[in-house]
């Protein structure tokens, strides 16, 4: 405390300190927060082709394509804490190569002061549906889910599902390889 | 060039112990109570970079009031014995003593 | 005026002083490396801590900002969550998010990663002819997040001068100064 600089090296320390205690109150403030919130998803057309993979084995995969409505209003999730949310969709399914499947089909960031009242119609999906082998055809038990990863200015990063999913069915019969939907 | 190092050293530097002491109340005084009402003040506008700037504030704030050494930072100067003659041995021993005590009672 | 004052403070100190010196910078060097190994045994990741170098997760993650990790080998690995992956042929770990998962009855996944600023998945990014990563490939979930902490070991890592000048200075007063 006697110069000049160890002042200045005294006073930026301490400021630092406070700093680092602001924010991890900042995250205690919003560390009890469920982030749930209801969601409304429906599923449109749904169409299952068999296609070469390219992205993998080359080999004919079963390839859904799907369009789906989705309804949320996420407004209220936002606090201080929260610097984006980083949204996505999810079908999950049983097959019987594999007795868990999670495909992610559409995904999208809402940053602070976006708009985070969704309305979709319609929507195609993002990402390939493509299943790991031929497990889509007449699958009965699809469940699309939308969830959120929380980004956080400082803190933890919780994963949570929205309250509402849908389950749907894959149709029986391929659709021909070079129809459109 | 001696002048203008004897013009450096014009500027005062120093600061006293208990100078020394107020200056450390003083800024961490004035960052706790920044910290406080930034964080008040961002927990109700819901924007935490708002506190960072309040905290910011303080800090320079702060630097400004206690980095230079203010006048209110000097005003108890270490009450130092005059210069002696070498040649009288016994009472030298005796001002030690005394600037030792006289030291601690300034702390 | 420029005087090596701190020499002074070396020749004044004798034997004692000196192994104290020495002594007391292999504590400051070992506890940090007891806490890194203790942090390792706790979250079950190689690497606990792991600092973004790249872009790619933005506007989530921006270079420098710290991830803490966890690798618990029975919390499975779920669609959506954040891995830290090694790929063979790259010594620094990649940090991206997971967006497809099959995994079979026995319990082996195989999965797929994507970065949420990139438009294509990872399969560009990894060793050639592997189309899938495994359970071995990841060092660690991101748990916690903390931003901008980790901007010195950027700088490091962008002017290696700067990475032996601050090391050889915090060395050089760890060794000299005296309290």
């Amino acid at each position: 405390m006697n110069t000049v600089l160890s002042r200045a090296n005294t006073i930026f320390a301490f400021t630092l300190s406070v700093m680092a205690g602001l924010t991890f109150c900042c995250f205690l403030t919003t560390s009890m927060n469920d982030h749930l919130s209801p969601i409304k998803i429906d599923v449109n057309k749904i169409i299952v082709k068999n296609v070469q993979d390219f992205s993998t084995t080359r080999d004919k995969n079963d390839l859904g394509f799907i369009t789906f409505d989705l309804q949320a209003d996420l407004q209220h999730l936002f606090n201080w804490n929260m610097k984006q949310l980083f949204l996505y969709l999810t079908a999950e399914y049983t097959t019987p190569n594999n007795k868990l499947n999670q495909v992610v089909l559409w995904d999208k960031i809402i940053r602070r002061g976006e708009n985070a009242r969704l309305d979709y119609r319609s929507l195609h999906s993002k990402y390939y549906f493509f299943d790991d082998g031929k497990g889509l055809r007449g699958n009965q038990n699809v469940t699309l889910t939308l969830s959120w990863n929380v980004i956080p200015n400082a803190g933890t990063l919780p994963r949570i599902s929205g309250v509402g999913s849908k389950t749907f069915q894959f149709p029986d019969e391929y659709t021909p390889g070079n129809a459109r939907i | 060039m001696d002048a203008i190092k004897e013009r450096l050293n014009a500027i005062p530097s120093h600061m006293d112990y208990k100078g020394q002491k107020l200056a450390e109340q003083i800024f961490q005084i004035i960052i706790i109570v920044f910290a406080v009402v930034g964080f008040a003040w961002g927990y109700v506008c819901e924007q935490f970079v708002q506190t960072v700037y309040i905290l910011v504030a303080g800090f320079i704030l702060s630097c400004l009031l206690t980095l230079p050494p203010w006048p209110i930072y000097r005003r108890h100067p270490l009450p130092w014995q005059k210069p002696r003659d070498d040649s009288k041995e016994i009472p030298q021993k005796e001002s030690k003593k005394a600037g030792g005590k006289k030291k601690e009672k300034s702390k | 005026m420029m005087d090596f004052g701190f020499l002074d403070d070396v020749r004044r100190m004798n034997k004692r002083q000196l192994y104290y010196q020495v002594l007391n910078f292999a504590m400051i060097v070992s506890s940090a490396l007891m806490i890194w190994k203790g942090l390792m045994v706790v979250t079950g990741s190689e690497s606990p801590i792991v600092v973004v170098l790249s872009g790619s997760m933005e506007p989530a993650f921006h270079r420098g900002d710290l991830l803490f990790l966890t690798n618990y080998q029975e919390d499975p690995i779920r669609v959506g969550e954040i891995v830290v992956f090694k790929v063979e042929g790259r010594d620094i770990p990649i940090v991206h998010r997971v967006i497809k998962l099959h995994e079979k009855e026995d319990g082996t996944v195989k999965f797929l990663t994507k970065g949420d600023n990139n438009s294509v998945d990872d399969r560009g990014l990894y060793a050639p002819g592997q189309l899938w990563l495994h359970r071995k490939d990841v060092v660690g979930r991101a748990r916690g997040f903390v931003p901008y902490v980790g901007i010195v070991t950027i700088l490091m890592n962008d002017y290696p001068k700067f990475k032996y000048a601050i090391l050889a200075c915090l060395g050089a007063f760890v060794l000299i100064h005296r309290e």
